[in-house]
């Protein structure tokens, strides 16, 4: 199917899919029924016939018994469109593997699930700006286009999440699953623009992606600390006292992240390290809050 | 209990100041890239220090190099480990090594300056009621104090210890030295040396301290020193030029005679490698003195007593040959005349008495026994058919017509180099009956040719007349007395130039009857010596150069002997330490450990912790950064 997934990924994910449950109706037409009033076989309620009404809809058994002309109304159905940030800021080169190659399974991973099991997903991406897009890709025929459009993206130099989340936003016209994968190294208005998209009806998981060292910093003494996304430098005396203070920011900011997503029926979830597709997918479907860890192998600490 | 020979060792705990420093004081920072530092920059305001020290934190490497620090300084320190925590020594001896290595100088002095300080430091350090000795190793050992407790007496003896140019002997020195102080209260031992000793010393009883002095140096030497008269005009000499050091030497090698020089070669010799160099040069036909040395422009030689030698050159090789027989145109006198290398001086036998003779001449008599007429005369004889019942501690038979067959020679006696006696008859001869003669040749009746026991002189005794056999028609013959006039000749050299022994007692034969010798040392000073039966016993030389020793009654004469260091053990100034060991004695003492023992313990005890410390902290930061 693409590079991004291996074999073994790709069936323990057609196991996962199975278990999904999209709540989420996005108002296109779907394989879903819908609370709203629609063409599908499924039968809602009786109206009284008004001026205008299509006569093919008149339910003649009624009218015979009553006298009264009534209309017969049926459900819609829907589908779900899964929305997937991807964060392209060069923040995300950082780790082993780079965060960002990271960020791109989980996404295909869950691409897949959504596109497999015949909804739409979009690939959004951007780093100091929201990215071009395409149209939403839809059923197993969109696989590939989506597999495409995600191995095309590349990482671009300095992030404003923020901003790339607003116009993620503004550009989405129907409700949806909105994954963002992203460090959320961020100064900018992360979450408001998160709870943003929970005002328009939008279910928000947030991915925090880090690399190992990041999670559990163990460096000591003095150090000059360089930014791999800006190049700015911050000299710094670490000691035991200022890892337990970078540890509980780190936390802050996860919960934080975790409270405004849960007001969406959304998740907030940690990936540190390299974890697989399946991994997350899993996270995702089980809610739980504690991070997706996966051990790093030893040779591939960060010095 | 622990007990410490040098306490200021402790200074070297004073590092922990700076070690300290180091810690609080901010290196330069180490650059590492982070995905953002967006999450420590909070943190940068609370820590971002300006001052350049941080807070002091008291890391467990910081506590363990300070470890390292304290175990280092105690081995330092000398500690001293015994029964009871071994007590100062109320009896000290105090052995120097005075030989020729100890005047090789450094930037800090003398080897034998360094140990006299150390010396006198030790007897600072005696408690109370202790007393001292002291003993200087040279060739031979010399008790310079006996047990004294007055510390002015010992601290002149100390003063006027010097240096001699001798082969140092310190495993007997530091035995002499043991046995004496065995039996007083507890005793020790302290060698100062500079390590030249290479063997294993053993001491009974006595605790031992051996300390170093000095430090190793480079040292350009003479090993061998050698010369030969090629002709009447020129010698040869040959040297053999060592280098004791770590980088070339490039010098130049003289040849003096009274400060001028005969002969000069410029030589390089590697770093632990060995020259040989030749040099002819020209000199006269008598006796001289050669004064051999190194000089260098550039580079320093810590030892320059090794770098010079004296050689003495013989007379030219026309030796002095005086023929005393009725008949001079006999088979020996045709003989004689045949060596051009001789100078020939024929006399009759009642004129050997009266005619002044050179002292170191060969005689030849034919039909007389010297020692009945002048048994002064000469350095070496050759007697055929002596007269007489006795000739050199010899007692004569007289065998009349009966033809001797020679039965046996000594085949390895230079004077019978290449000859045989097969088919050689003797007619009338005088059989020795030996007492202190050695037979050189053999009949079935007795000894036709011996040696006589005159300690002083070379006497071969031919007892029958040649013109009454038929060796002379031999090869053998002619061979014979070139043999023993070459045996004169090297017996004549060896008594001038024959190189003595530094450090050993000479024994130089003089001619018979000389009673009363004037010795002339190197620096000058004169003694008078008697000698005893054409033998001169002169007391060791402490110093190289020439030793000259002259009489005058009965006759004239003198002998210079060169005294040179030539030592390849005193050469090599590369230091070593002594290896001492401490045995129980008879009535069971425990010898106490050496301070060089307790100095390892600790030490290897510091390089653990060093090991540990790297495993520990440098490994794993590499691994977890």
């Amino acid at each position: 199917v693409s590079a991004l997934l291996s074999a073994q990924w790709l069936a323990e994910l057609e196991a996962l899919r199975k278990r999904l449950r999209f709540d989420i109706r996005s108002r296109g037409g779907g394989n879903h029924l819908s609370k709203r009033k629609g063409a599908s076989a499924e039968f809602l309620e009786h109206r009284a016939y008004a001026e205008g009404d299509d006569l093919r809809r008149l339910d003649w058994a009624v009218f015979a018994r009553t006298g009264e002309p009534s209309i017969k109304l049926f459900r819609a159905e829907e589908d779900t469109c899964m929305r997937i940030f991807l964060d392209t800021s060069a923040s995300l080169q950082f780790g082993t593997p780079p965060k960002f190659e990271v960020g791109r399974r989980i996404a295909a991973g869950i691409g897949y699930i959504a596109l497999a099991s015949s909804e739409r997903a979009q690939v959004l991406s951007g780093a100091d700006a929201l990215a071009p897009m395409t149209s939403a890709a839809r059923g197993r025929g969109g696989i590939a286009r989506f597999m495409r459009e995600l191995e095309g993206l590349s990482l671009k130099g300095r992030g404003d999440l923020s901003r790339c989340l607003q116009s993620a936003r503004k550009a989405a016209h129907e409700k949806s699953v909105f994954v963002v994968l992203s460090d959320f190294f961020d100064a900018g208005p992360v979450l408001d623009a998160l709870s943003a998209l929970s005002g328009e009806g939008h279910t928000v998981v947030a991915l925090q992606l880090l690399a190992h060292e990041e999670a559990h910093p163990t460096l000591h003494g003095d150090y000059t600390l360089v930014d791999s996304e800006s190049g700015d430098e911050l000299a710094l005396t670490i000691d035991d006292e200022s890892i337990d203070d970078y540890r509980r920011r780190l936390a802050a900011l996860f919960a934080n992240l975790q409270n405004v997503v849960r007001r969406t029926r959304g998740v907030a979830l940690q990936v540190v390290g390299d974890a697989s597709p399946p991994e997350v997918a899993l996270r995702v479907l089980s809610t739980e809050r504690h991070a997706v860890t996966a051990r790093a192998p030893e040779h591939e600490r960060v010095r | 209990v622990l007990h410490f020979s040098h306490p200021w060792g402790f200074a070297l705990l004073g590092l922990a100041a700076p070690l300290i420093v180091l810690y609080i004081l901010k290196i330069r920072k180490q650059r590492i890239t982070v995905g953002s530092t967006w999450l420590w920059q909070l943190r940068e305001r609370d820590l971002l220090a300006r001052d350049p020290f941080r807070k002091f934190i008291a890391e467990r490497s910081l506590l363990l190099q300070l470890l390292v620090l304290l175990v280092l300084a105690t081995a330092l320190a000398g500690p001293r480990l015994g029964d009871g925590g071994s007590p100062p020594p109320k009896t000290l001896a105090i052995v120097i090594d005075v030989s020729a290595s100890m005047s090789a100088t450094s930037s800090a002095g003398s080897r034998l300056e360094l140990a006299k300080a150390r010396a006198k430091r030790a007897l600072e350090e005696l408690p109370p009621g202790g007393q001292a000795m002291l003993v200087s190793a040279g060739a031979t050992p010399r008790f310079l104090t006996g047990l004294e407790m007055n510390p002015l007496r010992l601290g002149a003896a100390i003063d006027a210890l010097q240096g001699v140019d001798e082969i140092g002997d310190l495993p007997a020195a530091v035995g002499a030295a043991a046995e004496r102080i065995r039996r007083e209260p507890v005793p020790r031992l302290l060698v100062l040396s500079d390590g030249q000793t290479r063997e294993n010393i053993r001491v009974s009883g006595v605790e031992v301290d051996n300390e170093l002095v000095g430090e190793p140096a480079n040292n350009v030497t003479l090993r061998a020193v050698d010369l030969n008269r090629t002709n009447d005009r020129r010698v040869e000499v040959f040297c053999v030029v060592e280098h004791h050091g770590n980088a070339d030497f490039e010098g130049a090698l003289t040849v003096q005679r009274n400060d001028r020089v005969l002969g000069l070669r410029t030589f390089r010799v590697a770093a632990g490698k060995q020259e040989t160099l030749t040099l002819s040069i020209e000199t006269p036909a008598e006796e001289a003195t050669l004064k051999v040395a190194i000089t260098s422009e550039g580079q320093r030689d810590a030892l320059p007593q090794d770098s010079v030698a004296y050689v003495q050159v013989p007379r030219a090789r026309k030796m002095t040959v005086v023929h005393a027989s009725a008949n001079h145109a006999s088979w020996v006198g045709r003989a004689l005349l045949a060596d051009t290398n001789v100078d020939l001086q024929q006399l009759s036998p009642e004129q050997l008495s009266r005619v002044n003779i050179e002292p170191d001449a060969f005689v030849v008599t034919e039909g007389i026994c010297p020692e009945q007429h002048a048994a002064s005369i000469g350095m070496d004889w050759l007697v055929f058919a002596p007269a007489g019942e006795t000739c050199a501690d010899a007692r004569l038979t007289r065998e009349k017509g009966h033809i001797q067959t020679v039965t046996s020679w000594e085949l390895t006696d230079p004077r019978l180099r290449f000859i045989t006696f097969d088919d050689v008859h003797i007619g009338e001869t005088a059989l020795g009956t030996l007492s202190g003669a050695r037979a050189l040749v053999r009949s079935s009746k007795g000894a036709l040719i011996f040696q006589g026991g005159d300690p002083s002189r070379t006497v071969t005794v031919v007892g029958f007349d040649p013109a009454k056999s038929d060796w002379p028609l031999r090869a053998s013959f002619v061979i014979f007395m070139r043999n023993v006039t070459e045996y004169a000749r090297t017996h004549r050299e060896r008594l001038t130039s024959g190189a003595q022994a530094i450090g050993e007692p000479m024994r130089i034969p003089l001619p018979q009857n000389v009673t009363a010798v004037t010795s002339t040392l190197p620096d000058g000073t004169t003694q008078t010596l008697r000698a005893e039966g054409g033998l001169l016993l002169a007391p060791a030389p402490a110093k190289i150069g020439i030793y000259t020793y002259r009489w005058t009654t009965p006759l004239q004469g003198y002998v210079a002997v060169p005294v040179n260091l030539l030592s390849e053990r005193e050469a090599d100034l590369s230091q070593a330490p002594l290896s001492v060991t401490v045995e129980r004695d008879a009535q069971g003492r425990v010898p106490a450990r050496t301070a060089s023992r307790a100095n390892l313990l600790f030490a290897a005890l510091g390089l653990l912790l060093v090991l540990l410390e790297t495993s520990l902290f440098v490994h794993r930061r590499r691994a977890k950064p």
